[in-house]
C-alpha cells in the first residue's frame, strides 16, 4: 500500500489520524479512560508507549529508534491488514533535504521486513520502497504557479518556502517553533502565577484560553499573549529579511501551530491564509506524491 | 331588572347540548355512568375535557423530548464512531496530471 506519513516534531500524522511523536518504555495502565492517541507497542522484545514520553528532535532524530517506532506504529495503524507491504513517502524540511534526503531514504529502505505489535495486534511490515519529499509543498496540491510563500509553523521549527512556477526559489528554517514558545510560556506562568506548575506539553491546550484553574483558583492568563505575539513578531521579521514577501501573491500558513497562532500572524502579514486541515497538510501532500510515484510502478 | 340581569347572564354563556340516543347501548352506558358521578354533568364534562387537554400537552412534550433524546443519541453515537474511526469515509487520493508533473519536476530539481 502507498502511504504518506509525516513524523513531525510534535505529532506523527498518517491517513487515519495522529499521535504525539513521543515514546517511552513501559505499559499503558488501564485505569479509567485510556487516551486514544496513546498506543501500546512491543518491538524487539521491549514494550513501549507511543504517544507519550520523550520527544525526539534535532537533525539526528530521523535515524533514532523512536522515529522508527513512530513510523512503524503509523504504518500499522494505517492498515486493516496485519501483513503490510508499504511504499512510503516521508518528509524533510527543504533546508535539510540535500544533506539528509538520500541518507534517510537508504535508512528507511534498510528496514526491510519488521514485526511490531500495536495495541495487541502483531503486524508484519515490509518496506518495499521509500521516497523522501519536502515539507511545505502546498502549491503542488493547489497547482498554483504564481509566487507564493508557505509558512509551516511546526512544533520544532518554522520552515518557510517561497515558490514560483511550482519550484522553490528560497527556503529557510527557524528554530522558533511551538515547542520553544511553549517553553517560554511555561517558564513565565510558573514564575508569575502563584501555585503554577505547568509542563511545556500542557501549554498547547491553554494557549488561547483567557483563564485556567491554578491552585483551585480561576486565574487570568491573558498576559501570556504578548509572549506569543513577540514570538511571531520575531519570526516574521526574519521572514521579511530572508524572503521577498511583497512579491508573493499569496501567503499560506500550515503546520500544527498554525491554527493557534493565525491571529498573531495576520497582524504581521494581513493577507496570510490558514490552510484548511493545516496540521495534516504535509501528510496529505505525501499521500499525493505516493499516489503519483508508486502507482505507475 | 331581574329579567335584564338574567338576559346579561345568558349572553355571557355558551351551551353545548349533548344528545344521548336512548336506543343505543353505548350511549345508554355512557349516560348512566356520567349520572352516577358526584358532580354536576356539565362540570364532569369540563373535567374530562381538561384532563384530555393536559394529556395532549404532556404527550406533545414527551414526544418532543424523545425526539431531542434521539437526536442527541445519534450525535453521541456519531461521535463515538468517529473516535473509533469506524464510520470514517476513506478519502480517495487521486493525483491530477498537473500535480504529477510538478511532483516529478520538483523531485528532479531536489536531487540535482
Amino acid at each position: 500500500m502507498n502511504l504518506g506519513i509525516d513524523v513531525g516534531n510534535g505529532y506523527t500524522k498518517f491517513n487515519e489520524g495522529k499521535f504525539a511523536s513521543k515514546v517511552k518504555v513501559g505499559e499503558i495502565i488501564n485505569f479509567g479512560k485510556v487516551k486514544k492517541e496513546n498506543h501500546q507497542v512491543e518491538f524487539e522484545g521491549t514494550k513501549y508507549i507511543v504517544g507519550e514520553g520523550a520527544a525526539f528532535t534535532g537533525d539526528n532524530r530521523y535515524f533514532e529508534k523512536y522515529y522508527k517506532l513512530c513510523l512503524l506504529t503509523a504504518i500499522s495503524l494505517s492498515s486493516k491488514e496485519d501483513f503490510i507491504e508499504a511504499n512510503l513517502v516521508i518528509g524533510l524540511p527543504e533546508k535539510k533535504f540535500k544533506l539528509l534526503g538520500d541518507k534517510l531514504q537508504k535508512h528507511i529502505k534498510s528496514f526491510g521486513q519488521q514485526q511490531i505489535k500495536v495495541n495487541d495486534t502483531l503486524y508484519t511490515i515490509r518496506i518495499n520502497d521509500c521516497l523522501v519529499f519536502i515539507e511545505g509543498a502546498y502549491p503542488i496540491k493547489t497547482e498554483e504557479e504564481y509566487n507564493v510563500l508557505v509558512i509551516d509553523n511546526g512544533a520544532g521549527t518554522i520552515n518557510v518556502t517561497q515558490w514560483e512556477e511550482l519550484a522553490i526559489t528560497t527556503s529557510a528554517s527557524y528554530n522558533e517553533g511551538m515547542n520553544k514558545m511553549y517553553a517560554d510560556i511555561t517558564s513565565y506562568l510558573n514564575t508569575n502565577k502563584e501555585g503554577a506548575d505547568f509542563k511545556p506539553s500542557e501549554i498547547e491546550k491553554i494557549i488561547n484560553k483567557k483563564t485556567v484553574i491554578i491552585d483551585n483558583k480561576e486565574t487570568d492568563i491573558t498576559d501570556i499573549r504578548p509572549i506569543v505575539e513577540n514570538h511571531i513578531i520575531e519570526t516574521a521579521s526574519y521572514i521579511r529579511n530572508d524572503f521577498k514577501v511583497k512579491n508573493a501573491s499569496k501567503i499560506y500558513l500550515i503546520g500544527g501551530g498554525g491554527a493557534d497562532t493565525i491571529t498573531y500572524w495576520q497582524k504581521q502579514f494581513p493577507v496570510i491564509k490558514l490552510v484548511e486541515n493545516s496540521q495534516m497538510i504535509n501528510q496529505k501532500i505525501y499521500d499525493l506524491v505516493a499516489d503519483s510515484e508508486f502507482n505507475e510502478q | 331588572m331581574i329579567l335584564l340581569q338574567i338576559v346579561n347572564l345568558m349572553s355571557n354563556r355558551k351551551s353545548k347540548p349533548i344528545p344521548f340516543n336512548l336506543t343505543n347501548k353505548r350511549d345508554i352506558k355512557l349516560l348512566e355512568y356520567a349520572e352516577k358521578q358526584d358532580i354536576a354533568f356539565a362540570s364532569y364534562i369540563k373535567n374530562l375535557i381538561e384532563k384530555d387537554m393536559v394529556e395532549q400537552v404532556e404527550n406533545a412534550e414527551k414526544n418532543y423530548k424523545a425526539k431531542i433524546d434521539e437526536v442527541e443519541l445519534k450525535n453521541i453515537i456519531k461521535k463515538v464512531l468517529k473516535e473509533l474511526s469506524v464510520d470514517k469515509e476513506v478519502e480517495e487520493i487521486k493525483t491530477t496530471n498537473a500535480q504529477k508533473s510538478s511532483i516529478k519536476s520538483l523531485l528532479k530539481n531536489l536531487s540535482k
